[in-house]
């Protein structure tokens, strides 16, 4: 208990020691509202639209959600795959690479053509965006397996499906859950950008059309209320997956051991 | 040359171990000849030394041994020993996972890294040969547990790797090479990175389960004390590529250790004489 206050606390004091100033800035400097809302405004805004904006936060967190589990599954098979194989790899890891490299506001048009506005073609654009980390970091780990170890199975003559569940992918777990806590704060991030191409405005908005709308009629406020919402969920997610990672991980790996 | 002290400490019960016979094996592994010339012989139940030069094909001769490679020339022979029979439990009913138990592979290894998986506790780590051979849980988690208790290792079933110190590692890995009842143990310089002190207890224990199990063993080692101490006979590898010597029979009762007894130290002579033969000597000495 003691260790996670030493933990946590810190960076809140820090966070309340930042809105405080910056409340106190606003205070004596007045700038335009349109410009830079106080920390109170902007929690009053929230509280007036608080309805619309939980609606919003559920709906980019089940979109970011549902675009990271597609994410982690489909780049650790395509990496169980891949690592099979040097010749699959050879031909098919460098136009993987391309998944990084598309501005995804460039294609999110693109899928809002093939999948019509809405969940689909956010979850689509998370999913986009979070698959490559966790392709790339469950490969390297899947191809980093102990030598020696890979030996102990050939001399116990172990099939390659058996390998690969019983060795390969435990041995790969550090980088797995690496590659996982990487794709959680990207796939809120393709998330977002998703709805803004995609998203529709009205009850349902999701938290990147709150910003779009709010942007449009100098809503600042709101507009930091969503970000802030949005930066919420892609913590919550983020937590999520490090936290699944470290039980995964405690009892074996050096990175969780304390010694 | 058979010792009679060595019948009795044996219980005629167990089955006996594979003998092996190299013959005329050279090998070649990435375009560089590493084995000029390997003829050894283990007779069944027997325990053989191999020590030499670093880099003379002491683990690549182990390894094809193993079945790990396929000699470029020359044959490795395997024989029953004859009180083996198939399918017939190990020890009267000492438990039901007997017979699955063997039915699983006979040829075992011991690295000097050990080896373990260090996701897995010590009962699962010991338990693999057997699930990868297709026994079930808690089938292979007695047989597990058995050989743990054999070893005094009980106590840290539910420890992970890391946890534990070099020696234990090393002693769970032989856990688990033992654990499918091999009727071949290979050692390839299985405690090179312990100190003496943990290397002689291990030493001990290594002998102590090579008379219960009636297994054949073949050490690689570096230590000629040790060699001599646990082995009947000790061939030396000179060379790069290395070539076998005539085997140096160790004349001594194996139940104990003996390493004070002048015989002891005399044969340790005769197999550092052999280590330090001048090349020439060495090409003129092979038969």
């Amino acid at each position: 208990m003691n260790k996670m206050l030493r933990v946590a606390l810190p960076p809140i004091f820090t966070a309340m020691g930042l809105l405080v100033a910056w409340e106190i800035a606003v205070v004596v400097f007045k700038p335009a509202a349109y410009l830079l809302p106080s920390p109170l405004a902007i929690l009053r805004a929230a509280n007036i639209d608080s309805r619309q904006l939980i609606n919003a936060t559920l709906s980019t967190a089940i979109s970011a959600g549902l675009g990271f589990v597609i994410a982690a599954v489909v780049g650790m098979v395509c990496a169980s795959v891949l690592s099979q194989s040097q010749f699959l790899q050879r031909g098919l890891y460098p136009l993987a690479s391309l998944f990084q490299m598309v501005p995804l506001v460039a294609i999110a048009p693109l899928l809002v053509i093939w999948l019509g506005y809405g969940l689909s073609a956010t979850v689509a654009s998370a999913a986009i965006v979070a698959v490559f980390p966790v392709l790339a970091n469950t490969l390297d780990g899947l191809r980093s397996t102990d030598p020696a170890l890979r030996e102990l199975f050939r001399i116990y003559k172990a099939n390659r499906f058996t390998r690969w569940w019983k060795l390969e992918l435990p041995s790969a777990t550090p980088n797995i859950v690496t590659g996982l806590r990487i794709a959680a704060g990207l796939a809120v991030i393709g998330t977002v950008v998703g709805e803004f191409v995609s998203g529709y405005a009205g009850e349902d908005a999701p938290l990147g059309m709150v910003v779009l709308a709010s942007m449009r009629s100098a809503r600042t406020d709101l507009v930091f209320a969503a970000v802030a919402l949005s930066a919420a969920v892609g913590f919550v997610l983020f937590g999520a997956v490090s936290f699944l990672g470290w039980l995964s991980l405690r009892k074996w790996h050096a990175s969780t051991l304390s010694r | 040359m058979r010792n009679p002290s060595q019948d009795t400490v044996r219980n005629a019960n167990v089955p006996g171990g594979l003998g092996v016979h190299v013959r005329g094996v050279s090998h070649i592994f990435d375009g560089l000849q590493v084995i000029q010339q390997a003829d050894l012989q283990v007779k069944p139940g027997g325990f053989l030394a191999i020590v030499g030069d670093s880099g003379g094909g002491k683990t690549t001769l182990l390894r094809l041994i193993g079945g790990l490679l396929a000699p470029t020339r020359g044959e490795i022979v395997f024989t029953a020993s004859s009180e083996m029979k198939a399918g017939e439990s190990a020890r009267g009913t000492s438990s039901q996972s007997t017979q699955a138990v063997a039915q699983t592979s006979s040829i075992s290894f011991c690295f000097q890294e050990g080896r373990l998986l260090p996701w897995r506790n010590v009962l699962d780590n010991v338990a693999l040969p057997l699930e990868l051979n297709g026994v079930l849980t808690h089938e292979r988690r007695d047989a597990a547990r058995e050989m743990l208790a054999k070893m005094q290792l009980s106590n840290s079933e539910n420890k992970m790797p890391a946890q534990l110190s070099g020696g234990m590692r090393m002693r769970v890995a032989m856990a688990r090479a033992l654990v499918t009842r091999p009727k071949l143990l290979l050692l390839d310089e299985p405690f090179g990175a312990l100190d003496e002190v943990t290397r002689l207890a291990l030493d001990e224990e290594l002998r102590q389960l090579w008379l219960d199990t009636a297994t054949t063993a073949i050490l690689v080692t570096h230590s000629i004390q040790e060699a001599v101490s646990l082995a009947q006979e000790v061939v030396v590898m000179r060379g790069k590529p290395g070539r076998t010597l005539p085997a140096i029979a160790i004349d001594l009762p194996k139940d104990k250790s003996h390493r004070t007894s002048m015989e002891f130290v005399a044969l340790c002579g005769r197999v550092y004489e052999q280590m330090t033969l001048q090349t020439e000597e060495v090409a003129g000495r092979t038969p």
